[in-house]
């Protein structure tokens, strides 16, 4: 199966599967099918992991009045199109209870545009895949005779879903996609220092200098010193860091389903001033470049691009279909599948987008007489407590900030707070965005959160 | 299914592959959640699939694919071996293990249970749900949501190799997990409570008294009415003890990640070159076991996905460290013997090392002797969650709930407990364990390595008492 012809064959067989869950005594039905092949290939330290594979495979959502089935099964095949709605049948008939905030699936709409799509990512054969990993594995391992260990990884991902349902749509989106990862581990004396780095584009990037960048972080860490402080700092987290803050503090925050259930921290503060004047987020499905652009969600509703907070006052939640109905809103073309056809529509963002401010990175320090610089990754940032929004996270690549320099690498320290109420203590948002996998993200300063290290 | 494995196989062969393993899986998951009283999931997913490793002069390729006809194993097997030719040089460290003098033929072993949930309908299951959100629920006014969800994971795997081994065996685990989310109360902040119950086992395991969905709901309320008048944990180094829960996450999270040989081969764990040497007090004894006594409510793995038996491995007695969790190559590499740790979570995954039922050996303490013997500082109970880097043994958990211990009696319930530290000072930091070893598994949740995320895995402790260990909190 082509990818030029991936389009109709996904509609074409959804189409088949709509009619049999008709003939089944179906009221209602969806059928989402999905293809996907992966390229993988990963060098750690010299041990290979080099895998591919064609992973298919059809979710199937049927309605008898307001009772909801869902059954998924892999293939790409009638057989496997049966059994699902066979399944999803099964369930229909047992369950007692109805699903009252339900009415329909997604009402047809025209599509939106699908992202970029790269060709060479189509075409690239294992050998193109082994190469760039050895290439990016051998720039990290020849940077420093400390560094110990390194992890070098490229993924080309391509492939399609679509979306079928009885109320008339019927609708497909194919994407590309080329990830690249490193981690590094940097020893000296008995210290070890561990780096991280990645990139997910929809097309092969020109700059692949990810090994170079990630070697140079790690041993940029080595020789770290205790902080000996305790108490509240500024911190000035990079991209990556705060690419895990922003979706911390807004997976639940502007989560339409967590607003309905009464969840969300923002959920009565719509028109209410909750960030900084500077601060302006947006939810854009529509980025061409954006990793989760398409024509239409995962259910078949076209994608949006949705202000969430402008000036610092909050605009408006992220909403599919179903909560939409329930919270009196409408879909924002928002609904995600976890686990591609293995799930049933959920609310997740696109590509969340941040809007730089004015200052370089440079600057931003310049202006910090105390102060931590944060990088990469923190532990313990997915457990915060996102109903109250309190986090307490341990930082280990963090460096101390003085008289406007960055001095040294510390020790691990811990930087707790709180999610929400951070927004409006923000000092600055930085002019330089990088795009990550579903954030589009600055560099951010904070004030108030208390650190202990 | 074992012919179109054994298609496989002989096309690999015939296209120069020193060595080929094929699986099939063909698994079923269900997941029932409802919250609040409102039926939020009723899902089933089925994973059928074909898996092929072709190794290469060393290095092992994979591919997958859905599709049962033949044309679609042979392109996977050519893609498998391919991948492998292309990645040939770039590998230092060659897979190679050594062919099995002995073969194994095995055919559809299966665990003997009463109430297989295959052979019991929604309703029956939707029932447990029901009846266990009921008794959480309790009818009182400070509880805000409730969550209750079932789990079940059963099918059939296969496999074959080049050694001529034939296995197939029919996983089996069962789930029920409740969450009760409550009112503090004084304030405005939210407390939980939460139980659940789960491991290889029919579902007469609810038929039990203390497994019941009644007994685990009444629980979880009672655990979350506690929980309302909780202080703040404090912050700082503490005496503590661990329940069998959290200290069981602590032998498979903080611990257990270490010991994975692919993490050694490529010198990604503070384990490295410790072998033979005393890494914790000598009360400290780490198992890791594919089939433990039917007493425990442990995750069943017969076979690895090499075909390896699994077998009860020592990874640490009396605080040395004895060895690793294996794969065959890594195992030949360091010199030991395969340990059946080589896992995929299924037929879209390579194999690679993971963990078993993974637990701290019983001690000779009760649990009223560890609170006297702790004297003063932190009980912690049950986990929501946590992270690791095995390349620098740190670690970071939630406990679910806690209580503050003094003059080696339980004063008051603690909540937002972060326990967090390094692995190597934690181990020398163990004082004693309980006798009460438990071991648990389930279907939510899981174990995650690389993008194989969850993957079924048991784990267990009896409660531990650390001499000190670091807690977090905002101050």
């Amino acid at each position: 199966m082509g990818f030029d012809t991936l389009k109709d064959d996904l509609l074409s067989l959804a189409d088949t599967g709509l009619k049999y869950a008709k003939n089944q005594g179906a009221d209602q039905a969806e059928i989402y099918i999905s293809s996907q092949n992966t390229l993988n290939v990963q060098n750690q330290s010299g041990m290979i992991d080099a895998r591919d594979g064609l992973n298919e495979g059809i979710g199937v959502r049927l309605a008898k009045g307001k009772k909801i089935g869902f059954a998924a099964m892999s293939g790409m095949t009638e057989e496997s199109l049966k059994h699902a709605i066979n399944e999803a049948i099964s369930v229909v008939k047992t369950i007692n209870q109805e699903n009252k905030g339900f009415e329909t699936f997604m009402p047809k709409q025209k599509p939106a545009k699908d992202g970029l799509i790269d060709h060479n990512i189509i075409s690239a054969s294992s050998e193109d895949i082994v190469k760039s990993t050895n290439r990016i594995f051998k720039e990290a391992k020849e940077y420093d005779k400390r560094i110990i260990s390194v992890m070098a990884q490229t993924q080309s991902i391509y492939g399609g879903y679509a979306v079928a349902n009885t109320e008339g749509v019927s609708a497909a989106s194919l994407f590309t996609a080329y990830v690249l990862v490193t981690d590094i581990t940097a020893m000296e004396g008995s210290q070890r220092k561990n780096a991280f780095d990645f990139s997910v584009t929809r097309g092969i990037p020109q700059d692949q200098s990810v090994g170079i960048s990630c070697a140079k972080k790690a041993i940029n860490l080595l020789n770290s010193k205790p902080l000996g402080h305790t108490g509240i700092l500024p911190t000035v987290w990079n991209p990556l860091v705060m690419s895990g803050f922003w979706q911390a503090s807004l997976q639940s925050s502007i989560n339409g389903r967590q607003v309905v259930e009464k969840n969300s921290y923002f959920m009565d503060k719509l028109g209410d001033k909750v960030g900084i004047d500077a601060l302006e987020i947006v939810d854009d499905g529509q980025l061409p470049e954006g990793t989760s652009t398409s024509a239409i969600d995962e259910e078949g509703a076209p994608r949006h691009t949705t202000k969430i907070i402008e000036k610092g006052v909050l605009h408006s939640f992220l909403y599919d279909s179903y909560y939409g109905n329930l919270g009196k809103a409408k879909s924002t073309g928002n609904a995600a599948r976890a686990n591609s056809y293995e799930s049933t529509p959920n609310i997740a963002p696109t590509t969340i987008v941040i809007k730089p401010g004015t200052k370089g990175f440079d600057e931003i320090i310049s202006e910090i007489d105390k102060g931590i610089y944060v990088m990469d990754s923190v532990m313990g940032m997915v457990h915060s407590n996102l109903i109250s929004g309190d986090f307490s996270c341990v930082a280990t690549s963090a460096y101390l900030i003085e008289k406007g320099e960055i001095k040294h690498s510390l020790d691990s320290i811990t930087i707790a707070g709180n999610l929400y109420k951070s927004y409006k203590d923000i000092l600055h948002i930085g002019s330089d965005s990088k795009l990550l996998p579903n954030i589009k993200t600055p560099t951010v300063a904070f004030n108030g959160f208390t650190i202990n290290g | 299914m074992f012919d179109i494995l054994r298609y496989g196989l002989d096309i690999g062969e015939k296209l120069g592959a020193d060595y080929v393993e094929a699986r099939f899986d063909d698994l079923q998951l269900r997941t029932l959640g409802i919250e609040n009283q409102k039926i939020k999931e009723t899902d089933l997913n089925r994973r059928r699939g074909i898996g092929i490793t072709a190794y290469y002069k060393g290095v092992s390729g994979y591919s997958y694919t859905g599709n049962l006809e033949r044309d679609a194993v042979k392109k996977c097997v050519e893609s498998a071996l391919g991948i492998a030719k292309a990645s040939a040089e770039m590998a230092t460290i060659k897979l190679d293990f050594d062919r099995r003098e002995k073969t194994t033929k095995v055919h559809d072993l299966k665990l003997a249970v009463k109430k297989h949930p295959m052979d019991f309908d929604l309703s029956y299951k939707l029932d447990l749900i029901e009846r266990l959100e009921q008794a959480a629920l309790a009818d009182v006014d400070w509880i805000k949501s409730t969550r209750a969800y079932y789990g079940e994971f059963y099918g059939s795997k296969y496999f074959m190799n080049s050694d001529g081994d034939e296995i197939s065996w029919n996983p089996l685990v069962v789930d029920l997990r409740i969450s009760v989310t409550a009112s503090a109360a004084t304030g405005d902040a939210l407390v939980r409570g939460q139980n659940s119950k789960g491991g290889s086992k029919g579902l007469e395991l609810y038929d039990k008294k203390d497994s019941t969905p009644e007994y685990l709901g009444k629980k979880a309320h009672e655990w979350a009415k506690e929980q309302r008048d909780a202080k703040a944990s404090p912050a700082g180094k503490f005496r503590t003890l661990c329940d069998n829960e959290l200290s069981g996450v602590l032998a498979h999270e903080s611990f257990g990640h270490c010991a994975e040989a692919d993490f050694v081969l490529t010198n990604s764990t503070v384990l490295i070159n410790r072998l033979n040497e005393k890494i914790g007090t000598e009360k400290v004894t780490i198992i890791d076991e594919g089939i433990t006594n039917e007493k425990y409510n442990s995750f069943w793995l017969p076979y690895d996905d090499e075909g390896t038996k699994t077998s009860k491995t020592v990874l640490v007695e009396n605080g040395i460290l004895k060895g690793y969790l294996h794969n065959r190559a890594s195992a030949k590499i360091l010199g030991q013997e395969p340990t059946g740790n080589a896992r995929a979570m299924h037929y879209r995954f390579n194999p690679i090392p993971r963990m078993k039922n993974t637990y701290f050996a019983p001690g000779d303490l009760t649990e009223e002797e560890a609170i006297e013997q702790l004297k003063e500082g932190i009980y912690a109970i049950q986990t929501s969650g946590g992270q690791v880097s095995p390349t620098e043994g740190t670690f970071l958990f939630k406990a679910v709930r806690g209580y503050w211990i003094e003059n080696g009696e339980i004063k008051h319930p603690i909540k937002d407990v972060t326990i967090k530290g390094e692995l190597l000072a934690l181990l020398n930091n163990v004082e004693g364990v309980t006798k009460d070893l438990k071991i648990i598994s389930g279907y939510f949740g899981g174990c995650g390595k690389n993008a194989q995320y969850p993957l079924p895995v048991g784990l267990g402790s009896g409660k531990i008492l650390f001499s000190e260990a670091m807690f977090g909190g905002e101050q």
